[in-house]
């Protein structure tokens, strides 16, 4: 006769289990992240996966994991394999622009130079990965660089504009889940960011639990069967879904001569006061021997009514050009590599909403940094080498 | 439903199985506060979130007045019933007046006016009491009432469109973009029950029951949005029956709900993200990536149904109502025939009881028959394009029902055709074995390729994915 099972030893033994399944799981904090399908069954992502709300996830096929760096490098091309001997690795740090908003993950800036098929004078060839993120934020950049430098950088280059350094544009929900890596960052580097580190918490035993961690744990195993879909239709991004939107942008600007809080030229100093410009000090440290080139992102030139007065929809003349002036000073008096893009792709090739390039804008842009990334890669000849 | 929803229900379900005494009536207010719980908010007119649910009361109170036998009917066993509907009606009603307590709908009427519909539901009970001689054409149009309402409800936009021409009538305006839906919580399962115990009635195979029994069956709340359809008299043996709850069973009910809920909130909740869609359709570049999104939805749709079930046994168990088995492992079945009887089991004996077998009935006891094959193939086409037709309005859900009626069809004919003609060692160990895997496979990848005009909403876009699975496009 089959003894009596009592019910609520059950009970009891799968509460029991489940708090030491937790607490377990808070203190040895496992790497759960590095158990991926990409890049082994999957082919790994052109660029990190991101999307703005939830409710997008399952149409553009694609989940962030910025939460936890092991998934989201991870799920990234960049992660397959040990590093090819004849491969001159190229990395593009950057905010949506350099990411590829509005483009088909094909059609990214990294992307674009790969098509141009580039040499190293010694015969390597030079392929680009994307490690941008959408929206700008310098110190978020620095997080990602300190990650990216495990995967054996040749050359660096990071593509920024007047908003990467706006002290404003903090991520927090980016930030957060790395709040220790980023106070060791700025411990390590010397970065006195005090309006940052105060806003910044180590997560609590809770938040470390399976229970504090369901939301991160639940994105891992729905990104990887994004990634099924990703390979499946190359698609990573509900914009993309549809081919891309060949309005073009308004020529005229507002007439507000306002950055954001910034009302006016008078307030110069305030706008400059809050550039974050010292993370390029960091960024070049962090880097070490690997070049490092800060490029002024190419922006949309407004021509029309209003366009004394502001390039664009975000940026007023006089901020702008303060920060042209700023960011090339602040490099030039380090002696770090310093280029400027600001208006070399015609108003044409940038799409709706004016932040971001067409493909066409993409192409060009590959073409105008041929001969930066060359330089790098072959400092005595300055001319790229084409296949 | 969400996971917090279910695990109120799971609450809700011991809280009723822990009483011996008065259960009946407990379980009925239990179930029918639920029903006002669960029935979600309408944009168009938010009155309703109030009016579908006690509509769903009304209604099942009329069918046990036109299909209750006299002596069913007394007042004095019935009127604490009454007495405890009417009551959960007012307490729900009450919760207009705790603005922070919001358990049901924002929306719900001056008790005046609810205090007026049920006496308007009780008036309507008197006069059908008393008119008894009409009680036979009452129930006739009381089953067309309810088909016709299950017809206005599955039409698709028919519903929303009728609620935002209300909408516009009454001068309120709804966003541009927004979706008007009328969802009735339940009403499936209320009219597979109603109906149920209608025709039964009809043909005198009803049990008599009181109100309490009867409306607890109807709406019995861990069954009433998804099943399984029970019968009246299996459950009202259990409802009578004491409900000492053995060890056994708090057991199997937790097996069951942890099950239901792994199957339902992980399993089929992690397969939905890559199940074929009309999207995915068109966008997947290869054939074997559309198949792989077929399987994921073939299994997805399994284990959301059968969690679902798998809980609401669960449910039932903690309130001593064993519940029926609703799958029987059907992908695992070697003919479509087995797999129809043990997929959705409860639908297809409802089906079977309802409609199958009076209409194979009545072809066979025609003057002049049709011939057998015709026969079989007239009931599988119809039956299953009825139970298309019960999932929506649509040609694809015709479609789908017809795919399966020419399955059964065909099997029933190769069945008859193969019987005493099969060699010796289709019987032997090896042989059968291997004949029953190949009948699996086959009759899974029949229903698979059948869900491509589930899943999809048109035919072209099914016509379309079928190719690329094929490899022809």
């Amino acid at each position: 006769m089959r003894a009596s099972v009592n019910p609520w030893r059950v009970l009891i033994k799968a509460i029991v289990l489940f708090a030491i399944a937790n607490i377990a799981f808070a203190v040895s904090s496992p790497a759960v992240g590095r158990i991926t399908l990409y890049n082994r069954l999957l082919p790994g992502r052109l660029r990190f996966p991101y999307e703005q709300q939830p409710a997008f996830y399952g149409v553009g096929y694609n989940a962030p994991l910025f939460e936890d760096f092991d998934a989201m490098f991870g799920s990234h091309v960049i992660a397959n394999g040990e590093k090819p001997a004849d491969e001159f690795r190229l990395i593009l740090l950057g905010d949506s622009a350099t990411w590829g908003g509005h483009l088909p993950a094909d059609e990214n800036l990294a992307e674009q130079i790969n098509r141009l098929a580039l040499q190293t004078c010694g015969g390597r060839r030079i392929r680009a990965y994307n490690l941008a993120f959408p929206w700008p934020f310098s110190f978020r950049d620095l997080l990602i660089l300190d990650e990216a430098m495990k995967y054996q950088p040749d050359e660096v280059l990071w593509l920024v504009t007047l908003s990467t350094f706006d002290r404003q544009n903090i991520e927090m929900e980016f930030l957060r889940p790395h709040a220790d890596r980023a106070l060791r960052l700025m411990d390590r580097y010397d970065l006195d960011l005090p309006w940052l580190a105060r806003r910044l918490d180590s997560p609590s035993f809770w938040d470390r639990t399976i229970v504090g961690q369901r939301a991160r744990l639940n994105k891992i195993v729905r990104a990887q069967l994004y990634g099924l879909l990703w390979s499946a239709t190359g698609i990573d991004f509900h914009v993309t879904r549809t081919p891309v939107n060949p309005q073009p942008v308004s020529p005229d600007v507002p007439r507000s001569v306002a950055y954001f809080d910034v009302a006016s030229s008078q307030e110069l100093s305030r706008l400059l006061d809050a550039l974050t410009l010292n993370d390029i000090a960091a960024a070049v440290q962090i880097a070490g021997e690997v070049p490092f080139i800060v490029v002024n992102e190419p922006i949309f030139v407004a021509t029309g009514k209003n366009s004394g007065l502001r390039y664009n929809n975000n940026y007023p003349r006089w901020a702008y050009d303060a920060y042209r002036a700023a960011i090339a000073e602040y490099t030039s008096a380090r002696g770090y590599e310093f280029r400027d893009f600001w208006n070399t792709i015609p108003p044409n090739e940038f799409l709706n909403p004016s932040l971001h390039r067409s493909p066409a804008g993409e192409r060009r842009f590959a073409e105008l940094l041929a001969p930066v990334i060359a330089q790098a890669a072959c400092p005595l000849e300055p001319q790229p080498q084409s296949r | 439903m969400s996971v917090a929803e279910i695990l109120v229900l799971i609450g809700l379900a011991m809280l009723g199985g822990s009483f011996r005494r008065g259960r009946g009536l407990i379980l009925l207010a239990l179930s029918a506060a639920v029903v006002f719980w669960l029935q979600p908010g309408n944009e168009a007119i938010p009155s309703l979130a109030f009016w579908i649910p006690f509509a769903t009361l009304a209604v099942t109170v009329l069918a046990w007045v036109l299909t209750a036998p006299p002596e069913a009917r007394g007042w004095r066993e019935n009127l604490p019933a009454g007495l405890v509907l009417g009551g959960v009606v007012l307490l729900v009603d009450l919760d207009r007046f705790i603005p922070s307590l919001q358990i049901f709908t924002e929306f719900l009427p001056l008790p005046l006016f609810a205090g007026l519909a049920i006496a308007g539901v009780f008036l309507l009970v008197c006069v059908i009491g008393y008119f008894q001689g009409g009680a036979r054409l009452f129930r006739t149009l009381l089953l067309f009432g309810i088909l016709a309402v299950f017809v206005f409800l599955k039409t698709p936009h028919l519903a929303g469109n009728v609620l935002s021409a209300v909408s516009a009538w009454r001068g309120r305006s709804l966003a541009a973009d927004a979706t008007v839906a009328f969802a009735w919580m339940g009403y499936s399962y209320l009219a597979f029950r109603l109906i149920h115990t209608i025709r039964d009635r009809q043909t005198g195979r009803l049990p008599a029951v009181g109100l309490a029994e009867y409306v607890n069956y109807v709406i019995f709340f861990p069954a009433f949005t998804a099943g399984p359809i029970d019968r009246l008299e299996r459950f009202i043996s259990d409802l009578r029956s004491p409900p000492a709850l053995t060890n056994d069973d708090w057991l199997h009910a937790g097996k069951r709900l942890t099950m239901g809920l792994f199957k339902k909130f992980v399993l089929a909740d992690l397969l939905a993200v890559v199940s074929i869609t009309d999207a995915l359709a068109v966008q997947t570049r290869t054939g074997g990536w559309l198949w792989l999104f077929l399987y994921a939805y073939a299994f997805r749709i399994y284990f959301d149904f059968s969690g679902y079930t798998d809980i609401a046994i669960g449910m039932g168990r903690l309130m001593g109502i064993r519940l029926p088995e609703n799958f029987a492992a059907p992908y695992l079945k070697p003919s479509l025939t087995q797999f129809w009887n043990s997929w959705h089991m409860t639908l297809t004996q409802w089906f079977r009881s309802y409609f199958f077998n009076p209409l194979t009935r009545s072809m066979r006891a025609a003057q002049h028959p049709l011939p057998v094959w015709s026969m079989i193939l007239l009931s599988q086409l119809s039956t299953m394009a009825l139970i298309g037709l019960w999932h929506g309005i649509t040609w694809n859900f015709v479609l789908w029902g017809g795919w399966h009626g020419l399955g059964l069809f065909i099997h029933n004919r190769w069945s008859d055709f193969v019987r005493g003609r099969m060699p010796a060692w289709t019987s032997a160990r090896p042989g059968s074995a291997a004949i029953n895997g190949a009948g699996v496979l086959l009759t899974f990848h029949f229903v698979a390729l059948g869900w491509v005009f589930f899943a999809l909403s048109t035919p072209r876009a099914s016509w379309l994915a079928l190719l690329k699975l094929l490899g022809v496009s």
